[in-house]
């Protein structure tokens, strides 16, 4: 583990012990995110990557169970603390966005409120003082007159405001860790370049490392240095932002980026990815891309790929890149 | 073929919002306001907006599931507001529709079959064996498999379902389908499947396409021309390749440029609205995105721009491109 | 299970049956049966079923014959005799038969007016709605008690029908209820807006694409309801409405009442009879509820 490392993730298993059987939503993941560094988690539903933010904040409920690995923060391993040490992370050092910013907040209390409690859970402050930084954040934020708007409900604010009043009050106690979990699906496409566009800054203003989960490739583009894809509970390439693009090595990642309509690119049909994503009760054997990938070989249903290092800081877990024997 | 098969003239739809103990109206939602286009013969026109710019109302509008307020749509030379209840019927056979939503657009304790079935049955256009052999013909077009038929939707994935509903609208042999973000709910992964679909029935049938969505990228792709509303109005209307290359309105161009696309090297200088996408609750005079326009003059705040063709086939409603 | 797609095998067409109405009765069956609770609940009812039916053959006394009055449980007369000597066990048997037909009766007319009345005011709304609605509250506020005795009093009968009759014609509105608020939320569902857009008429809409969707919620407010009449038909007999001649387990409750001091089982036997028919009832309910939904079956 670097110096530079804030954030990493070992082996991590966390599994859902269901009626139907033992889903495998996240299974040995490991990551990596540097300090000031914004790390990109993409995958489409159900592959496991709200799972691994939950984890990392171990929100994870039954019938969920975190069952092995390590995510080491700060020198400690944070599925090794107490309920209590966690509760004074949460917020604080690692605090999280969600996706669907009007219902993320408690409606019965003014947005105002809601961030000078967090403010107050986590910062010494004096009571006088909390209201000024209320005032200040919001205004960061960019939420236009904020000494009076911070005394309106969540459902008085648009979407783009409450997912900009969302981060403030993630932001408000200098995290060193942000986790934004599809923060702009849910936004106007305009809305959505303004929260990115804030995002950016912040990051600028406070220094802090973004964990960006999303599905959107475009979107993971616009804030990320680095980014994973996940499929079905596992990661299966990790690589800079420019070399996913310019050179995608997993079979998933390169049809993934085929099948998406783009602005800029004229195409008579797109490329379809046979099949849909497996289930992760029984998941397919072997690597669990194999029952769609066009270059699936007899390995590939039998060993799961381990991943491997094939370029500078590129790694990819895929028998076409495995050295054999 | 450029022949026209779907008019829309000055179309018109407000929703009244009404107050107090005598239900006066106070305001209005102003969802569709003086909509005007055309629709040619086997084209696909996107229709592209934010939420609440009236996009969804006016495909429902225009298929008369929601009742307008004034305006005319004409379909194949007849106009539809002014057919009575049963010649309406008739003509729904001709016009389908593609929902959002796959899981809440097929009727859960119906069979595949029936509810593929559903335009033959309401229209009485085969039984029996006949029937029977429709149904497979669709479910195997829209790649399906004849064993499905029998089973229940909550026994199909997203994707699946969708196929479903396209079976359906496809059962009445529609000449014109209104697909309202027909892949919005589904996985990345299973969209392009849906859309490649989409474009083979479109080839094979000879239909013609009304493609409602919020995502750009996927309406550049499906569409022959584009066009763009804004808080109820048309502001742009051009080919497909021309909006993306020549982006006539200040809005198309922030829209443009706020799609985020992967790999886009150069970090060029991008157009960030201030403001909120606003309701079209009683909008005031004067052009809709005046308030956000970064080219913004006096004349727009008074009067609302013109919708005129500014160059070939290429609509524009706004002062600056006159 | 999600299925593969696009589905790639081919298949002979003509081996697609479609399935028959033995078979999708067949499937329900075999769901019912998952359940041990709704299994018990199925028994019950069977049972009751079947004596009523079956006691003018299988009850061991007429029931108006009279013997020695007073006799505790024993084994000529397992549930004892009541007070003036007629064998409880046939008593109970044969007031299976009248307060089955009650229950059965009533709920079929609360079925009848009250899903009738909540489509029409839950499908078309407006002032349809506000007509149905206040029309249905009138029925809820009027003394069905007061009409009981003025019907009694007027008409110098005291027949099982009448109290019937007046049971159903008032106990519908909550069933009205339950089913308008249905209809107004799956109203609004998009498979409805589907059919509307194939040009689906209000009848087909209302008959094919709501009321199966509703089926659930009437089948469990009905299924409650059967025991409930009974109770209610046996509470106004026991207050006086009723034909007191009638064996309906209400009567036997009101016999057994008067004598509770000295003959018990008198007012046992019927007693436990009402009880586990309302159990069985209630849990076939909620299991047949369940086994018809299509979206509950296991694979």
């Amino acid at each position: 583990m670097s110096e530079s490392s804030l954030l990493s993730i070992n082996d991590l298993k966390t599994y859902f012990f269901t009626a139907e059987g033992v889903v495998k939503a996240v299974d040995r993941v490991h990551l990596e995110i540097n300090k000031e560094e914004v790390l990109g988690l993409v995958g489409e539903s159900g592959c496991g990557k709200s799972t691994v933010a939950l984890s990392i904040l171990r929100l994870i409920r039954p019938p969920g169970k975190i069952v092995g690995g390590e995510i080491w923060f700060e020198g400690e391993d944070l599925l090794r603390k107490s309920e209590g040490e966690m509760r004074a992370i949460r917020g604080g050092k690692i605090s999280m966005v969600f996706q669907n910013p009007t219902s993320s907040m408690n409606p019965v209390y003014t947005v105002g409120s809601q961030i000078a409690e967090a403010i107050k859970l986590h910062q010494k402050v004096q009571k006088r003082q909390i209201k000024e930084k209320v005032v200040e954040i919001l205004h960061k934020v960019g939420i236009p007159d904020p000494s009076k708007r911070m005394e309106d409900y969540p459902h008085e604010y648009s979407g783009g405001m409450c997912q900009r009043a969302m981060t403030a009050m993630a932001l408000s106690c200098n995290p060193k860790l942000l986790i934004a979990d599809e923060p702009t699906t849910n936004l106007d496409v305009t809305i959505q370049a303004q929260i990115l566009d804030l995002m950016r800054e912040m990051r600028k203003d406070f220094g802090a490392s973004i964990l960006l989960i999303g599905h959107n490739l475009g979107v993971i583009d616009e804030l990320c240095d680095k980014v994973a894809v996940m499929y079905a509970g596992k990661v299966v390439e990790y690589s800079t932002m420019t070399t996913i693009f310019e050179e995608p090595k997993h079979p998933y990642t390169q049809a993934l980026l085929e099948s998406i309509p783009r602005l800029d690119v004229e195409k008579e049909r797109l490329r379809i990815i046979p099949g849909t994503v497996p289930r992760l009760i029984n998941p397919p054997t072997g690597c669990r891309f194999h029952p769609r990938c066009e270059y699936v070989m007899a390995v590939c249903s039998e060993q799961e790929p381990t991943p491997v290092e094939i370029g500078q800081g590129h790694t990819v877990a895929c028998f076409l890149y495995t050295p054999k024997g | 073929m450029s022949e026209t098969i779907l008019e829309v003239t000055n179309l018109k739809k407000h929703f009244p919002i009404r107050r107090g103990l005598l239900h006066r109206q106070v305001a209005a939602i102003h969802a569709v306001d003086d909509v005007s286009f055309d629709i040619k013969r086997e084209e696909t026109l996107g229709l592209v907006g934010e939420s609440g710019c009236g996009k969804t109302t006016l495909g429902r509008t225009i298929l008369r599931l929601i009742k307008a307020d004034a305006g005319k749509v004409s379909y194949m030379g007849r106009d539809l507001f002014k057919l009575n209840t049963k010649e309406m019927r008739k003509v729904r056979l001709e016009m389908a529709m593609i929902f959002q939503d796959p899981y809440s657009s097929l009727n859960p304790r119906m069979t595949v079959a029936d509810i593929i079935s559903e335009p033959i049955d309401i229209h009485g256009l085969a039984k029996g064996n006949e029937k029977k052999r429709r149904i497979i013909e669709l479910v195997k077009k829209v790649g399906l498999a004849p064993f499905h038929m029998y089973r229940y939707p909550h026994e199909f994935s997203g994707g699946q379902k969708q196929r479903i509903g396209i079976a359906r609208a496809l059962a009445g042999n529609p000449k014109i389908l209104v697909a309202d973000e027909p892949v919005s709910s589904l996985d990345v992964s299973v969209r392009a499947q849906i859309l490649n679909l989409m474009k083979d029935l479109q080839k094979e049938f000879g239909l013609t396409y009304l493609y409602i969505s919020h995502d750009l990228s996927a309406v550049k792709h499906m569409s022959d021309r584009v066009a763009v509303m804004y808080v109820g109005k048309l502001v742009e209307l051009a080919p497909a390749k021309e909006i993306y290359k020549n982006p006539l309105h200040p809005y198309t161009e922030a829209l443009l440029s706020a799609i985020p696309i992967p790999g886009r090297k150069k970090r060029e200088k991008r157009i960030i609205l201030k403001g909120s996408v606003p309701t079209p609750i009683d909008p005031p005079p004067g052009c809709r995105f005046n308030p956000r326009c970064p080219y913004k003059q006096p004349i727009c705040e008074k009067e609302y721009p013109k919708f005129i063709e500014v160059e070939k086939g290429h609509f524009v409603a706004c002062h600056l491109r006159k | 299970m999600a299925m593969g797609e696009p589905h790639m095998k081919s298949e002979d067409e003509t081996k697609v049956y479609k399935p028959s109405m033995a078979s999708r009765v067949y499937v329900v069956w075999r769901e019912l049966k998952k359940s041990k609770l709704t299994i018990a609940g199925f028994s019950i009812v069977l049972f009751m079923v079947l004596i009523a039916l079956l006691s003018p053959i299988i009850a061991p006394y007429d029931h108006r014959w009279q013997g020695t009055s007073g006799i505790p449980p024993s084994l000529e007369h397992p549930f004892g005799t009541d007070g003036q000597g007629r064998d409880m066990l046939s008593l109970v048997m044969h007031g299976a038969r009248v307060s089955l037909y009650v229950g059965l009766a009533a709920v079929l007319m609360e079925i009848c007016i009250g899903v009738t009345t909540g489509m029409i005011a839950g499908y078309f709304g407006g002032k349809i709605d506000e007509i149905f609605m206040r029309f249905t509250d009138l029925i809820m506020t009027l003394p069905t008690f007061m009409l009981l005795i003025v019907a009694v009093s007027m008409f110098e009968v005291r027949n099982i029908n009448v109290i019937i009759l007046i049971m159903g014609l008032f106990g519908w509105p909550f069933m009205a209820r339950v089913v308008r608020s249905e209809f107004l939320s799956l109203r609004e569902t998009t498979f409805v807006e589907a059919a509307v857009s194939m040009g689906a008429s209000n009848w087909r809409i209302i008959v094919h694409h709501i009321l199966p969707n509703t089926l659930s919620s009437v089948i469990v407010l009905a299924t409650m309801d059967i025991p409930w009449y009974i109770f209610y038909e046996a509470t106004l007999t026991f207050l006086g409405f009723g034909d007191p001649s009638s064996p309906s387990w209400g009567v036997l409750l009101q016999i057994g009442y008067y004598y509770l001091r000295s003959y018990w089982w008198i007012i046992t036997f019927p007693g436990l009879a009402l009880f586990f028919t309302s159990l069985g009832f209630n849990l076939f309910g909620d299991g047949l509820r369940d086994a018809l939904d299509v979206r509950a079956r296991g694979r």
